[in-house]
């Protein structure tokens, strides 16, 4: 079922200040989440691996973490290491998607820096991971896959390359993390 | 090891057909059976000769020269040559403390220090200059930070050992020159894990933790600072594990940790809110956490480009909401960390006082980025420069 829509929220709060000496954190709840798989949400979630993406204001990259899947029905519900890669972005009039429509959740953020409100969402990349998280359980994963298998607490980085013709690109790395290699539970933790 | 090259993408571009374009490559040397013992140049459970680390997760990961390094971790050391079945595999699982360099140019990993077996204990001090040099003992889920202000490492924290029993939570702060890969102990319990914070007084200090969400904040001044939220560890009692909700900077210049907010106790509801109050975060581990700011942004050059506030998000993790059993969590928050300006003016103080005393053309005296110095006096100074591109490094 796809609350999520109604779930968001933004609101504001701020801690009461204890013990600090000058410094303050106001935290803010920009989105509440939801527990259904969402094509525009990412499911709950821990240790997953992140990354920033260079020179694009906030943008932010996910892949996988051991997750809570639940069906629409919320007739089950299975722990995975999870396999799908996300990108929380800015949108704008001209860059939301043309089938975006009821379920795009954006999420409004403060920019302290300009005193400006920017949108922003999540985007399923399916070219980069999974979209359906129950396919990382498989009991025999493929040997050469195009891309990594589901996994927690994988290990990450971040780097800037100039290539020949002067221009930048950026590298998101990856190496290791757990995966669930069966149904069963047998963790297992993989190199590549 | 994976990589994922992406093109430097312009304003007018949408970020998510430009990723929507990229394939994943596989780099280098790797196992895609799993349980992967390392490879010291000492042993090898394979007939590959060159180094590699065993498979592993949860270890701390940096970047410097453009190479990747990592710290530890839970996963797989050395196994001599022949073992093969699991269970002989499987008695080299453990806490690493060893450290590896992966060269993004030859795909080639070097080990440079720690130990090739797992569960080592850490060595705290010594006046022996026979004796072994220092190092943390075997951990994973610390807190890692790196400050190119000051060319360190730091490593608060995580779960493993201390120099003695068994494994815990631990709440040591380690620091390690990225040039020497010296080993230094800052502060913190070497003896056990497992203890509880101290949350007031001078000598604040966070209890054992592992998890814990964890930056390093960018400033143009000479100190490093560092912020830690939550984790899973102890409050101010040692009397059980908990998911914490608590906020921490540490600075690296007064060697002195600050608790800024959020609860002493463990396991706070994290509320969405009600009529008669708001939401609050509460007890969290295993998040993600990111920097909002732009790198852009966080330039010494500009005036006024020191930032007095961090803005991060702080996405999902382990915690527990109001009406739910469920620990996983996909809510999504923005934490803004407004710094103290106490040390900035500390700053200013002392180089206006050396200014007086050496002269303008000092170098360390440039060095001196604050803004509110530079506005006056050391505007777009070559020093600011160097502070520019090394903050944009650092961000990354």
């Amino acid at each position: 079922m796809r609350q999520l829509a109604s779930l968001l929220a933004v609101v504001a709060v701020h801690f009461h200040q204890v013990g600090c000496q000058g410094s303050r954190l106001n935290a803010t709840l920009l989105a509440l989440g939801t527990d259904s798989f969402s094509a525009s949400w990412p499911n709950p979630r821990l240790e997953a691996a992140t990354w920033h993406v260079s020179k694009q204001q906030g943008t932010l990259a996910m892949f996988g973490g051991t997750g809570i899947y639940t069906d629409e029905t919320h007739s089950f519900e299975e722990t995975l290491n999870l396999a799908d890669f996300w990108l929380f972005h800015p949108v704008t009039n001209g860059t939301i998607r043309p089938n975006c429509s009821d379920h795009c959740d954006p999420v409004t953020v403060q920019d302290d820096d300009t005193n400006s409100h920017i949108t922003m969402q999540w985007t399923l990349v399916s070219n980069l991971g999974q979209d359906d998280p129950l396919a990382t359980t498989s009991s025999t994963p493929p040997i050469d896959t195009d891309k990594p298998r589901g996994r927690t607490g994988a290990l990450t980085w971040t780097t800037l390359r100039k290539g020949a013709d002067g221009s930048y690109s950026q590298e998101f790395w990856m190496f290791g993390g757990k995966v669930i290699w069966n149904t069963d539970l047998v963790y297992v933790i993989l190199s590549p | 090891m994976w990589r994922l090259t992406i093109p430097v993408v312009n304003e007018t571009q949408d970020v998510v057909e430009v990723f929507q374009s990229l394939r994943w490559e596989r780099i280098g040397w790797g196992s895609s059976t799993g349980n992967i013992t390392a490879g010291y140049g000492i042993y090898t459970a394979t007939n590959e000769s060159q180094p590699w680390p065993g498979a592993r997760q949860s270890a701390g990961t940096w970047t410097h020269n453009s190479n990747l390094w990592l710290f530890g971790g839970l996963g797989f050391g050395a196994a001599p040559l022949g073992d093969t079945d699991f269970s002989a595999v499987e008695a080299h699982f453990g806490y690493m403390n060893d450290i590896w360099e992966f060269d993004t140019e030859t795909f080639e990993w070097t080990w440079h220090s720690g130990s090739s077996l797992p569960h080592v204990y850490g060595v705290y001090e010594s006046d022996d200059i026979d004796a072994a040099p220092l190092s943390p003992g075997g951990r994973a889920k610390s807190s890692v930070w790196i400050s190119t202000l000051s060319y360190e490492l730091f490593v608060f924290g995580g779960y493993g050992f201390t120099k003695a029993g068994g494994a815990g939570y631990l709440d040591d702060l380690w620091k390690m020159n990225l040039g020497t890969l010296t080993w230094e102990w800052v502060g913190g319990r070497e003896t056990r894990p497992n203890q509880a914070g101290t949350y007031a007084g001078p000598a604040q200090w966070p209890g054992g933790r592992a998890g814990a969400a964890a930056l390093n904040v960018p400033r143009c001044t000479s100190e490093t600072l560092l912020f830690l939220y939550g984790g899973y560890g102890y409050t101010e009692d040692a009397l059980y594990q908990t998911r914490l909700g608590d906020a921490w900077l540490y600075n690296a210049s007064s060697e002195s940790w600050t608790f800024v907010v959020g609860s002493a106790e463990g396991n706070t509801v994290t509320s969405y809110g009600s009529a008669d109050e708001g939401p609050s975060l509460g007890g969290r581990a295993f998040s993600a956490l990111w920097r909002f700011a732009p790198v852009d942004k966080l330039s010494c050059f500009t005036e006024g480009g020191d930032i007095t506030t961090l803005s991060l998000l702080l996405f999902g993790g382990g915690g527990f909401r109001d009406g739910s059993t469920s620990e996983f969590q996909n809510d999504l928050w923005m934490l803004v960390v407004d710094i103290d300006g106490s040390d900035v003016w500390l700053t200013v103080v002392l180089a206006t006082a050396a200014l007086l005393l050496v002269g303008a053309a000092t170098t360390t005296i440039i060095c001196v980025c604050c803004p509110r110095v530079r506005k006056k006096f050391f505007r777009e100074s070559l020093c600011c420069r160097y502070r520019k591109y090394s903050r944009v490094f650092d961000v990354l």
